[in-house]
């Protein structure tokens, strides 16, 4: 475990989760108005929406760290050790994404840590077919579609786009929680993809 | 090697679908938007899709030096020149920014329905200059980065370099962008400093990519300070061209001859709305007399002209648009009779008066007829003006005198308070 650890640069993890607890505060509960397709041309944001792909950036980068053949053809049980890291990390990612809140009086940053785990189980999934290069970009390509028509003209976050949902809403959460299940589920088979890393 | 082997071996085939949906739809509702026939102001929508397909165009690059990179290509004996081969790498995505603007100019052409003269050449000039900066700039840090990082890191950063500086109270940071604004007047023309400046910057960028990318070993970190170097003079020529302005670029009238028609008074309009000019004249013919009765003399001229422009007291400047209809037409001209009033707002929150009142009694006087009023100025305006209206025309006159010359001095005029759209 100690040679799977070194391997995994946990470093470049912790950076990461670094990065997004202080733009997490940082940002607070900040509005943006953003060009949207949805009727008025313009829709007022949280620019809290872009935090959580520094985590999911350090997660995929560790991810992807060490000797990918060896690990494939070796007797330990890496995917569980993969499988136990990626919990940790989406666990700190609520933690400090309520942290966050709490220091900057913005209830809206705990939904930071939700999407954070919805951004990760989708890159998750998406690098178990197609790498961690097009995972990466799928995540980051979906907070820019949810800026762009994850609202509607009045404003109203649609629940199929999961990010701007309120912190507390229940759909968004369960479909966050799927949607990391889901990518720890695959985590093991991430082989098919990795030729195009 | 073939073009087609370059597309079907990079990523653009993967990005094209999405953007060209996005580009075709924001063109096309936009292109309904504009004034029919005026390229000027419809040659900024493309410009305005720049938020979309600059930043796709950045990760497209940045996933081609991934790609280069990880082949090794750099410290193989290739056969090519560097340039070559980066040129290879980066023609699709130049292509897909070329189609995704030519698609955005067709959609917008269609969605006029109709065009006088060509589409603004400096506007394409700086929309190039733009999409080859962040090409390069793409490709750059996609060799600088790890290949996991870089496309979806110039993704989200580039779409917040575009979008996000309308946001900022730093007015001239958006200004750099060349991300223009729709619905420029048509009566105005595109301020060439406001294309100017984004593509001082976007040369400033593109020469420090073009320098790191055709450079290599040690001889990349000098091109990279120099690099540095070309982006600072680019930034600091482009925020001088705009450091003044405020959220919009200031306007500037046409300088091309208007459609006239008409003798007393001469109508005139911009070339788009020649087809309007017979709804005027029937207009003015209608409302001037009445107003003339009422102590408001006519004009010599009714121009549709540019705010940029100052007009005499014998020109009214009449706002028309290409769906004005007969009742519309002499409600704007009933209204033109309003001369300009001084920007009160722009050095105080107070209340400095309200000219709605006096718009209303211009159209009742007019003789525009009251259900058309009631459109244009909502259900109450009727009811307060009764009071006024009840009164003889003597005394109308010296009430509607009275109130233009307050607000011409931005003092609040108690009696026009009452009416509120």
């Amino acid at each position: 475990m100690t040679l799977w650890l070194k391997a995994r640069r946990p470093a470049v993890l912790a950076a990461g989760i670094l990065v997004f607890a202080a733009l997490s505060t940082a940002v607070g509960g900040r509005l943006v108005g953003l060009p949207s397709l949805s009727g008025t041309g313009t829709t007022t944001v949280p620019l809290l929406l872009f935090v959580p792909l520094a985590v999911c950036a350090g997660l995929l980068l560790c991810l992807d760290s060490g000797a990918q053949a060896a690990e494939i053809t070796g007797a330990r049980h890496i995917a569980t050790y993969d499988r136990c890291l990626t919990a940790l990390t989406g666990a700190t990612a609520v933690g400090s994404a309520a942290l966050a809140a709490v220091l900057r009086d913005a209830p809206v940053a705990v939904a930071a840590g939700r999407n954070a785990l919805f951004l990760m189980g989708l890159a998750l999934c998406v690098r178990a077919a197609w790498g961690s290069g097009v995972g990466m970009l799928v995540a980051a390509g979906w907070v820019v579609m949810v800026t762009l028509v994850g609202y509607d003209a009045y404003r109203t976050p649609r629940v199929w786009a999961v990010l701007g949902l309120a912190p507390g809403d229940v759909a968004g959460i369960a479909l966050a929680g799927c949607c990391f299940a889901a990518g720890l589920g695959v985590l093991g088979r991430s082989t098919a993809g990795r030729r195009l890393r | 090697m073939l073009i087609r082997t370059m597309v079907r071996t990079s990523s653009v085939p993967w990005a094209a679908g999405p953007l060209f949906l996005l580009v075709w739809y924001m063109s096309d509702d936009l292109g309904r938007r504009v004034v029919p026939a005026y390229w000027e102001s419809a040659s900024s929508i493309p410009a305005y899709c720049l938020f979309a397909i600059a930043p796709v165009c950045a990760a497209c690059a940045a996933w081609e030096a991934g790609r280069l990179k990880r082949g090794g290509v750099a410290q193989l004996g290739a056969a090519r020149a560097q340039v070559m081969v980066v040129a290879q790498a980066l023609a699709p995505v130049a292509l897909l920014g070329l189609a995704a603007v030519t698609g955005s100019f067709l959609t917008v052409r269609v969605s006029m329905g109709s065009a006088l003269d060509w589409p603004s050449v400096s506007v394409i000039g700086m929309i190039t200059v733009v999409l080859a900066a962040h090409m390069l700039l793409g490709f750059v840090v996609g060799y600088a980065l790890p290949r996991l990082l870089a496309p979806a890191l110039i993704l989200v950063l580039d779409y917040l370099w575009m979008t996000l500086p309308p946001t900022f109270d730093t007015m001239w940071v958006r200004h750099l962008t060349g991300h223009l604004e729709t619905g420029l007047p048509v009566t105005d023309r595109i301020n060439p400093d406001s294309v100017i400046a984004p593509a001082v910057v976007a040369a400033g960028i593109a020469a420090a990519g073009l320098l790191v990318a055709l450079t290599s070993g040690r001889r990349r970190m000098a091109a990279a300070l120099a690099g540095v170097l070309g982006i600072g003079l680019g930034g600091l020529a482009g925020q001088h061209l705009v450091a003044d302005w405020g959220p919009s670029a200031p306007a500037l009238a046409r300088t091309d001859q208007p459609a006239c028609a008409g003798k007393k008074p001469e109508i005139c309009v911009p070339r788009e709305l020649a087809s309007v000019l017979p709804e005027l004249e029937g207009a003015s013919a209608a409302v001037l007399p009445r107003l003339a009765d009422a102590g408001i003399p006519a004009p010599q001229r009714l121009s549709t002209a540019s705010t940029a422009t100052r007009v005499g007291p014998e020109t009214w400047r009449v706002y028309a648009s290409p769906y004005l209809t007969e009742d519309d037409a002499r409600a704007e001209i009933a209204e033109a009779a309003l001369p300009d009033l001084p920007d009160c707002l722009a050095h105080t929150d107070a209340y400095v008066g309200d000219p709605l009142p006096l718009r209303v009694w211009l159209l009742l006087a007019g003789g525009v007829p009251d259900d058309v009023v009631t459109e244009h100025y909502g259900p109450d305006a009727l009811p307060a003006m009764a009071g006024v209206r009840a009164q003889s025309e003597e005394k109308q006159l010296d009430w509607f005198r009275r109130n233009l010359n307050l607000l011409k001095q931005c003092e609040p005029s108690p009696e026009t308070q009452a009416i509120v759209r």
